[in-house]
């Protein structure tokens, strides 16, 4: 019997083969180990979320190791490196060099020539990618525990590039062609002119998306000298998802990061500033047809703010969600946020919305990004509206409150989820902070929110000087003192 | 062609000035190298102030090979600078073909 229906488990997969000589017991027996074998099984998986820990260490050549273990992240490991580089570090001179070496990545370095790279990440089944921010450029890779070694020294290796002339060269003429992309996307114009004029175009205002017209004036040497300066043990943060604390450590200090060679004259060094970002608050204004996007900001709050703030101001983002015209069924998408209901109050003046909030090390950005789909609607009822919904959130308390409070709970939760979304999570913590706080820890600082220190935090946010961008129809914008005396 | 480093000096001088036809037009030996992929791939990564010299000697020297003249002596390509710049493009070929050796490999 035990034989017989061996046989039959064997030949389950070819359905055309007849079974011979079966008596009408075997076959019904045939159809329960089919079921057997397809049934999906849901009760007591062995499968238990442990506890996610966040450690951060130093290693004696001055990397900064930080890792995140537990939890649920998948049978995969991330690994990633943060370059404390980006676009605020720029000059005058250099502008657009932050996007030329993020492109420049995955190109040769001193140990392999781009192709082998590339195919050798590939052959080990992992994916990586590079993303250059204001503040830091991020080299983030998936692989499986088993090639984890490998893809670390990879990641050693990418921090050490040669930068040949005619790669840069190369590299350059498809930066631009990314640049003229993305200067197709109005949102990520909006967002730059937000920027430049939140901090007068100096440090965080300094352009990210790279400008063609500098792009033809970085010279090999510069680049070479900027890449000297960045890929310095020191300058870096090595992130670990999925891996314990004492192995990265361990196997991080047998492999070398940063450039070696540091050649280049000393005529093309380059400056890189290391200052202080000072928010100034300003206008932006810039013609379009088609339609109308505004975003109103204040000075938020700093990465390094206490953790109390820092969650307050998520709460506040979460009061006043986002909202748009397309319609969202699922609940959990925000149907219930203020700015929802103000798409619903302002009769298709204003089409979509959402509530913003960037911190970066020392500076930050608050506030509601809105746009129009035709350009018939004037900035000023827009900017009107995001004004009184700002002052309104304020004063919340009650039901709200708490479903702000869960959202905001869920969104650190969520983010911790996802591998490539935990590795940014930990590791711009580590980037900015010297303390590396788990999802479960802001979770619990969030529970600890009450009205009060949403009150104080959005005081504190109104009281700076208002950043009004504006693209689209510029007939009637507000200046920041008509805004400031709605404000109050 | 190692017998010429047995020769003596003047017969080297008289060698060179004679038999090196190429110079008296004002090329490089790397001049004279056929266009391959291989080539055609490092032109691509020479530095373009040396790419620049390589078509204006090459201009100079289909000027001349039309005039069926050579250039006076005093503009003869100076060996000094030949075999810098043949050393460098031997170089870079020599890196373009491991890369294409590398490619192909990939490939089987």
């Amino acid at each position: 019997m035990e034989e017989q229906r061996q046989y039959i488990r064997r030949i389950s997969n070819h359905s055309y083969i007849i079974i011979q000589d079966t008596l009408i017991n075997d076959y019904l027996q045939e159809i329960d180990i089919k079921r057997q074998l397809y049934q999906p099984v849901y009760s007591s998986s062995s499968f238990q979320e442990t506890k996610r820990v966040a450690e951060l260490s130093t290693l004696s050549n001055g990397l900064k190791v930080v890792s995140l273990s537990g939890g649920f992240t998948g049978p995969a490991v991330s690994l990633g490196l943060f370059v404390n580089t980006g676009s605020r570090f720029e000059t005058q001179q250099t502008a657009g060099v932050n996007q030329l070496l993020k492109n420049m990545v995955f190109q040769s370095n001193a140990s392999k020539i781009h192709l082998e790279v590339q195919r050798e990440i590939e052959v080990m089944g992992s994916t990586a990618f590079a993303q250059a921010s204001r503040d830091n450029l991020l080299i983030s890779t998936q692989t499986l525990p088993t090639s984890s070694l490998q893809m670390l020294s990879i990641i050693g290796e990418l921090t050490n590039p040669t930068l040949p002339y005619h790669e840069v060269r190369d590299t350059a003429s498809f930066t631009n062609e990314e640049s003229e992309s993305l200067s197709h996307c109005s949102e990520t114009s909006l967002f730059e002119d937000l920027h430049r004029a939140a901090y007068r175009g100096r440090t965080l205002g300094r352009p990210l998306v790279a400008p063609s017209c500098n792009l033809g004036n970085l010279s090999h040497e510069q680049v070479q000298s900027y890449a000297n300066q960045i890929y310095s043990p020191s300058n870096m943060v090595l992130v670990g998802v999925g891996l314990a604390h004492k192995e990265l450590v361990s196997e991080a200090e047998h492999i070398t990061f940063g450039r070696q060679t540091s050649t280049g004259s000393s005529a093309a060094n380059v400056q890189i500033p290391r200052s202080q970002a000072k928010y100034v608050g300003g206008d932006s204004l810039t013609y379009q047809t088609g339609s109308t996007s505004v975003a109103l900001a204040f000075e938020g709050f700093a990465a390094s703010a206490s953790t109390k703030d820092l969650v307050a101001s998520a709460v506040l983002q979460a009061i006043l969600g986002s909202g748009s015209v397309q319609p969202l069924t699922a609940p959990g998408a925000g149907k219930t946020s203020r700015l929802f209901n103000l798409l619903e109050k302002s009769n298709g003046a204003v089409e979509s919305a959402e509530c913003f909030s960037f911190n970066y090390a020392d500076s930050g950005l608050f506030g509601i990004y809105a746009s129009a789909a035709d350009a018939t609607t004037d900035a000023a009822t827009i900017v009107k509206q995001l004004v009184a919904e700002l002052v309104a959130a304020s004063r919340t308390s009650g039901q709200e409150l708490e479903r702000a409070k869960q959202l905001t709970k869920k969104h650190y939760f969520e983010l911790c989820e996802q591998r490539s979304s935990a590795l940014e999570f930990v590791g711009k913590q580590a980037l900015y902070n010297t303390k590396v706080l788990t999802p479960e820890e802001f979770a619990a600082a969030v529970s600890q929110v009450t009205a009060e220190d949403v009150k104080r935090v959005a005081s504190k946010i109104l009281a700076s000087r208002p950043t009004l961008a504006v693209r689209g129809n510029l007939d009637n914008v507000p200046t920041q003192d008509e805004i400031s005396i709605t404000l109050v | 062609m190692s017998f010429v480093k047995f020769l003596p000096e003047t017969v080297v001088k008289r060698l060179q000035n004679s038999w090196l036809e190429y110079r008296k037009i004002g090329l490089y030996y790397a001049d004279l190298y056929n266009e391959t992929p291989v080539m055609k791939e490092a032109l691509n990564r020479l530095p373009p102030q040396v790419l620049v010299e390589r078509d204006r000697r090459k201009a100079i020297a289909f000027d001349c090979n039309v005039k069926k003249i050579y250039l006076p002596e005093n503009l003869w390509s100076d060996l000094e600078k030949d075999k810098i710049y043949t050393d460098q493009v031997e170089g870079v070929m020599q890196q373009v073909e491991k890369e294409f050796e590398i490619r192909r490999q990939f490939r089987e």
